[in-house]
């Protein structure tokens, strides 16, 4: 747009576009550009002719709830949020955040905030996003990649959806979702990561933690999903369909509970392959069901529930319909296999 | 955007951004850009900034950090490139980077070991030229490809060996005159939500002769219409592992096998099933030639459809010493080698796992 116009039709449509945008939405929406943005232009509450340049300036002259719009290629900054906002770069513009000092690159620490980031590419800093307060945070086509600390993390009773994403290559995990948070994620890519790609951990008494996932895939992690609580009412559950854990050093999937506190695990046609372990199941208060699975090639075994000693046993069953095969040793450890019906 | 403005109007724009050229000069390094209408390599003695792009990648990556990113502002030819360092290459969404392949070339050449290579939205067309993206014999790697189109090559359109990894995901990879994809001699791969199609020779070729284990996991991906099989895991050699899995796949019209695993080394009586080896779920195999193979190899498939082959659903053949092909009773066949037979050699059925 407005690419091949006259000076004199320019400046027509600014004064045009001028009027319509800032006079009936000037801070429902914000707009950032690295080509001529200015945080002076705060003043004038970062329109679309006169925009901010990082994405700190703009959200603070945006209404709550309202959006930060990226208007053309370039790096717009780390940002700490603490108001309902939406921080969109829309497709055809790249916009970049990279934290050279190792601090965050997008910290969420306000209680009952609605955070929505679109497109943004956030590559190089401590944490990607760093949620320890808020309401709802939604990840949508972003690629956060080579982190000093985790992609995501978060950490508190949250909602977190992370939707057609690419996460790889982080110094620990791909999305650790902690004490409380409850994560959707769909269409993901979760690779490479030093420690575990997925992981819903429950440290905290009294808290429910989740992670139900879709259509994804990790791989190259140390494990490609854990779920894991050690504090006896902590709960934890997680849920993976249709989704791949491949390669990973570990485990593929796994449940592990060290406290006695109640862990779930559902897995239904996944393929869990050439990972250590296929899907693991670990100690008291765990509970694996895996379903339409197919499990191959996995270097240390297949299924494997771990002889828990006084930590108990835990309660490892199957569909009676994975694929278990070519494993060094397919089953490990009791599981069993529930009635078709 | 904004990528013709009149000249005056670009002055202002540049004497407007001055003034804040200084808050975005912290990150110069960390992040460069290209331009193939304004930009020129003698900007990289400013850093290639958003301003002031550099015209190529190659002039650009000279001025990003370890782990940088080189940004594609506006659509346009963008040159052959050998990388030597952990770069990321982007073009956004909306934005059209295209490498054209000349004769004698690659297009995108990745020529050290331990680094980490990312390249995304980037179009490879063959003019002539040999291969997509090439990086052979190297260790310790890890190559990324998200929203490429690579096509028209004369050998592959993806071509890696040696112990890296590789990721290809919402990829296209189309006729081009040899395989789509080639991954040898090391490789741990893993294919996701791409297209591979009309290949001249096999979709994704799986192997490799040195000692090595070479592992590939492919899943929401099309893979069809390609001159050979459309996914091939094969070996010839018991040192040298070539294994598959695939799920959620469309495998349709390849000229020879779907999904085949091949050993083809010494002394298959022994060696059968140890270094060739294929998972195969819930994917539909339609009008290949024969559907699913296990040639002196191990293949486990379970919950696929495979109707309309031309020959075979599934083949177990070879010299084998027992039965390598396993069938979990979830598989459904219909019309194939219509009026004929419909599995060729003994298959194993498996169930209650």
């Amino acid at each position: 747009m407005l690419r091949t116009h006259t000076i004199a039709f320019f400046l027509a449509a600014v004064v045009v576009s001028a009027i319509t945008a800032t006079q009936a939405h000037a801070a429902q929406r914000t707009f950032v550009s690295a080509a001529i943005g200015n945080d002076a232009n705060s003043a004038t509450g970062c329109t679309v002719t006169a925009p901010c340049r990082f994405f700190q300036a703009a959200v603070a002259a945006t209404d709550a709830s309202g959006e930060v719009i990226v208007l053309d290629s370039g790096e717009y900054g780390g940002v700490v949020i603490t108001q309902s906002v939406s921080l969109i770069a829309p497709t055809g513009v790249f916009a970049g955040i990279s934290i050279s000092n190792g601090a965050n690159a997008v910290v969420i620490a306000t209680p009952g905030v609605n955070v929505i980031l679109r497109g943004l590419n956030i590559n190089g800093g401590g944490n990607g996003i760093r949620m320890v307060a808020g309401n709802k945070l939604t990840v949508k086509s972003c690629v956060i990649s080579n982190m000093g600390a985790s992609g995501i993390r978060v950490t508190g009773p949250t909602t977190v959806r992370v939707v057609d994403t690419i996460i790889r290559d982080n110094g620990s995990f791909g999305i650790l979702l902690e004490d409380g948070a409850l994560g959707t994620i769909t269409r993901a890519v979760v690779s490479g990561s030093t420690s575990v790609g997925v992981v819903a951990r429950g440290q905290l008494a009294g808290t429910m933690t989740s992670a139900d996932i879709a259509d994804s895939v990790m791989d190259k992690n140390l494990s490609g999903v854990v779920a894991t609580s050690d504090n006896a009412t902590a709960i934890v559950n997680v849920t993976i369909r249709d989704s791949s854990a491949v390669g990973n050093s570990q485990n593929g999937f796994a449940a592990v509970s060290s406290a006695f506190g109640k862990v779930s695990l559902t897995a239904s046609n996944n393929i869990v392959s050439n990972n250590g372990v296929g899907i693991q199941a670990g100690f008291g208060g765990t509970s694996v069901v895996a379903s339409g699975n197919t499990v191959s090639g996995n270097s240390v075994a297949g299924l494997q529930n771990i002889v828990g000693g006084s930590l108990g046993n835990a309660f490892f069953t199957t569909g009676a319909d994975n694929a278990v095969r070519n494993n060094s040793v397919d089953i490990s450890g009791t599981v069993g296999s529930s009635t078709p019906r | 955007m904004r990528r013709t403005h009149t000249s005056a109007f670009f002055l202002v724009a540049a004497i407007v951004l001055a003034t804040s050229f200084a808050t975005s000069k912290a990150h110069a390094a960390q992040r460069t850009f290209v331009s193939a209408a304004t930009g020129v390599d003698t900007h990289t003695t400013a850093g290639c900034t958003a301003v002031a792009p550099c015209r190529n990648f190659q002039a650009a990556m000279t001025r990003t950090d370890p782990n940088g990113e080189v940004v594609v502002l506006d659509s346009g030819g963008y040159d052959a490139v050998t990388i030597g360092q952990s770069v990321t290459l982007v073009a956004p969404a909306g934005v059209y980077a295209g490498i054209s392949v000349l004769p004698g070339t690659d297009g995108i050449t990745i020529a050290a070991s331990n680094i980490n290579v990312a390249l995304r939205g980037l179009t490879i067309t063959g003019q002539g030229g040999n291969n997509g993206i090439i990086m052979n014999a190297r260790q310790n790697n890890r190559l990324t490809v998200e929203n490429c189109e690579i096509s028209n090559l004369k050998q592959s359109g993806v071509q890696v060996s040696g112990s890296v990894n590789v990721g290809v995901t919402d990829t296209i990879i189309r006729d081009n005159f040899g395989s789509g994809i080639s991954f040898e001699g090391g490789v741990s791969g893993t294919i996701a939500r791409s297209i591979i199609s009309g290949n001249n020779n096999n979709g994704i070729v799986v192997g490799g002769s040195p000692v090595s284990i070479t592992v590939v996991s492919i899943a929401d991906s099309t893979i069809d219409g390609n001159g050979g099989d459309g996914v091939r895991a094969a070996s010839n050699n018991v040192n040298a592992i070539a294994k598959v899995s695939i799920r959620d796949s469309r495998v349709v019209r390849n000229s020879g096998y779907g999904l085949v695993a091949v050993y083809n080394g010494p002394n298959p009586m022994v060696n059968a099933g140890i270094s060739a080896k294929l998972s195969a779920s819930n994917n539909l195999i339609s009008k290949n030639g024969v559907g699913i193979g296990a040639l002196s190899a191990r293949v486990t498939a379970s919950g696929n459809v495979v109707t309309d082959n031309s020959s075979f659903g599934f083949e177990n053949s070879g010299i084998a010493p027992s039965v390598l092909f396993e069938s979990a009773f979830n598989n459904v066949f219909q019309n194939n080698n219509i009026g004929g037979i419909i599995i060729s050699g003994q298959i194993a059925f498996f169930g209650r796992e």
